[in-house]
Formats: structure tokens, C-alpha cells, sequence
């Protein structure tokens, strides 16, 4: 496991973010101490900066995208989640790692903008996993892979909080120490919450297949 | 069908032109950044005059600089005492007011009006040559209504 908090790389599982290999190599290169160094020094803090939304933006990317489904809403969020980052960044103890620090405002934003759309609409949990389904569909109308599809509309049946543990425990391969340290939950609830997200997803596919 | 441990995780979102996107998303924060800086700075300025603890003593501050500043544009009308100005016009005697008085273009109601209000005989005959005949009518005519 690396200080980041994931597994050392298994070929197999390895998720496959599309995006410039060799830019983002030597991006992912750079620690997150160097990268707080940098930012408290007034001449290389917008450099610094830049290196940290290069470094985190595809993850996050996919972290908020699986949540809120439409390409928009995540470039919303994501923007809005770099920003605050920017805005506390100088305020940050170094209590927890960067990379779970930079994961938590994004899930809270995720959170607050699904609570709020949900209020906005008017509808039920039920209903909102419905329309994410929609937006998935819309976003991916010829999907090559249907197992991946099916899992995909699956998850989206979820309650939020569980939707976001079975997302950084399955697809992002996170520990749950650091699931842990983004959601402030304890490990114990999370593995519980884990193995029920799995179960009901399975009985889901069970009836699709 | 397959358990979930043998399905292998497979991100299916992409962004919409990927490298392009990533390529220019920081530059599009840092412009979010300053643009929010900007708009920012008239907010701050703002919730700072209405924080509780601020917006009384601001609120009494500008209340005092505007009664002061209300007070020095008027012009003093009661800075002469009344008692000095009667004492003055007192001292002048009734003769030289009614010739003063006569002399000016005058309506005849101000001539009656003052010769009422400081009980002037207008009929007395040092005066009568030189109040017009109308005016000496008009009074006669007001003087004959008291008695019918």
C-alpha cells in the first residue's frame, strides 16, 4: 500500500484512466510535500497550485462523475472543489494526507449539490437514482460494455453514502483507513457498509442477467 | 452470473474531449479563482457593515454626522433674541413706523391691517392727506360695520 492510501498496483484491478500518460507521469511524480512547500512560498505558489489540480483532477473527476452522473454538474463541482482548495489550502495543519483532505471537500460537495438538487426537485431517494440512470443512459447511449453498464445502473440504486464507499472501495481502490479519513466514519461501519452495497448490488445483477 | 469480486472495475465516464479538458481545466479554475477574488472584494466590504457587532455603532455614527452636518447647512433663524429685536422696535416711536410706513408702496390691506393691529386712528387728520381716499373709505366702511 502507498501513502496514499492505495494498494500497491494489481494489474488486474488497475482502473484505467484515460488521459496523457506521460504529462500526468510526471505530474503524479511530484509528492504532496513538495507540492505544500511550494505553495507556501508566494513566487511558486500558483505553480504549486497548478501541480495539485494536475495531479488529483482525473481521480476527482471520476469520483464526482460516478455521483452525479452528467459531465456538467461534475465540471461544476470539480472547479468549485478546486477552488475551495485554493482558498483553504494555506490553512491546512497537515493533520490528514492532501490527497484525503482534497477527497473529503469533493465528497461533501457531491453531497451537498445531490441533497440540493433532491430538495430542488422535490423527490425521493428512490426517484433521484431513477433519474441518474436516465443521465447515464443519456451519457453513455452505446455502452460496449453491458456487465460494466448493468453494474454501473446498479450502484446508482444506492443511498448516497453507500454509493460512496462501494465507489472508493471497488472502483478507486482506496483502503478503508482512507475511506475512513475522507467520509469520517469508522472502519468498522464502512466494512459493514461495504459488504451490503455488494450484496444488494449482486441480488440486482442477479435479476438483470 | 458473475459475483462481483470477478467483475473487474471499469471506469465508464469519460469527459467529453478528455485530454483537452484536463489540459485546460486548470487554467479554468485559476480564472474562477480570480473572478471570485473580484466579485469577492465589494461582498467582503458589505457583510463586514452588516455584521451585528458592526451595523449599530456604524448605523448611530452616520445618524450623528447627519443631524451635524444637517445642523451647520441651516441658517440660524432664532440667533437674534426675541426680546432684544421687541426691545428695539419699541424704541422706535409709532409716529416715524406710520410715515415709514406711509411713504412705501403699500396695499391698502397692509395699511389697515397695521393700522388694526397697533389700533391707529386712520381718520386723524395729520394722516388723512396723505392715505389715499379708497383706503380711508374702506376703513370708515369697516369702522360703521362694528356699530351697526
Amino acid at each position: 500500500m502507498n501513502p496514499q492510501g492505495y494498494h500497491a498496483p494489481q494489474p488486474s484491478k488497475e482502473p484505467s484512466y484515460p488521459t496523457n500518460t506521460s504529462k500526468l507521469g510526471m505530474v503524479m511524480s511530484i509528492s504532496d510535500e513538495e507540492i505544500l512547500a511550494k505553495f507556501k512560498q508566494n513566487e511558486s505558489k500558483n505553480w504549486a497550485f497548478d501541480m495539485l489540480v494536475r495531479k488529483y483532477q482525473v481521480r476527482l473527476y471520476q469520483h464526482i462523475r460516478k455521483m452525479v452522473v452528467s459531465h456538467e454538474d461534475t465540471d461544476d463541482l470539480l472547479q468549485d472543489t478546486f477552488v475551495k482548495v485554493w482558498q483553504s489550502l494555506e490553512n491546512f495543519r497537515g493533520e490528514a494526507q492532501l490527497f484525503t483532505w482534497v477527497y473529503r471537500i469533493a465528497t461533501n460537495e457531491c453531497l451537498r449539490f445531490l441533497q440540493k438538487k433532491r430538495s430542488f426537485l422535490g423527490v425521493p431517494i428512490l426517484d433521484i437514482s431513477e433519474r441518474l440512470a436516465t443521465e447515464l443512459d443519456k451519457s453513455m447511449p452505446f455502452s460496449a460494455d453491458e456487465v460494466a453498464d448493468k453494474l454501473q445502473k446498479a450502484v446508482l440504486k444506492l443511498p448516497d453514502k453507500q454509493r460512496l464507499v462501494f465507489n472508493m472501495k471497488y472502483y478507486e481502490d482506496l483502503n478503508y483507513e482512507a475511506i475512513s479519513e475522507i467520509l469520517g466514519t469508522s472502519v468498522g461501519a464502512l466494512k459493514a457498509s461495504y459488504h451490503h452495497a455488494v450484496k444488494k448490488i449482486e441480488d440486482q445483477l442477479q435479476k438483470e442477467f | 452470473m458473475k459475483k462481483l469480486p470477478q467483475i473487474p472495475p471499469k471506469h465508464l465516464f469519460e469527459a467529453p474531449n478528455e485530454s483537452r479538458y484536463f489540459d485546460e481545466l486548470p487554467q479554468k479554475v485559476r480564472s474562477k479563482i480570480l473572478e471570485q477574488k473580484t466579485k469577492s472584494l465589494p461582498n467582503k466590504l458589505w457583510s463586514f457593515f452588516i455584521k451585528p457587532q458592526f451595523s449599530l455603532p456604524i448605523a448611530s455614527a452616520a445618524l450623528l454626522i447627519g443631524f451635524w452636518w444637517a445642523s451647520i447647512q441651516t441658517v440660524p433663524t432664532t440667533d437674534v433674541p426675541s426680546t432684544e429685536l421687541q426691545a428695539q422696535l419699541k424704541s422706535i416711536p409709532k409716529q416715524d413706523i406710520q410715515n415709514y410706513l406711509l411713504e412705501q408702496n403699500l396695499s391698502q390691506e397692509d395699511i389697515i391691517d397695521f393700522a388694526n393691529s397697533e389700533k391707529l386712528d386712520l381718520t386723524a387728520q395729520n394722516n388723512l392727506n396723505q392715505v389715499p381716499e379708497e383706503v380711508l373709505e374702506e376703513a370708515l366702511e369697516e369702522d360703521l360695520e362694528e356699530y351697526l
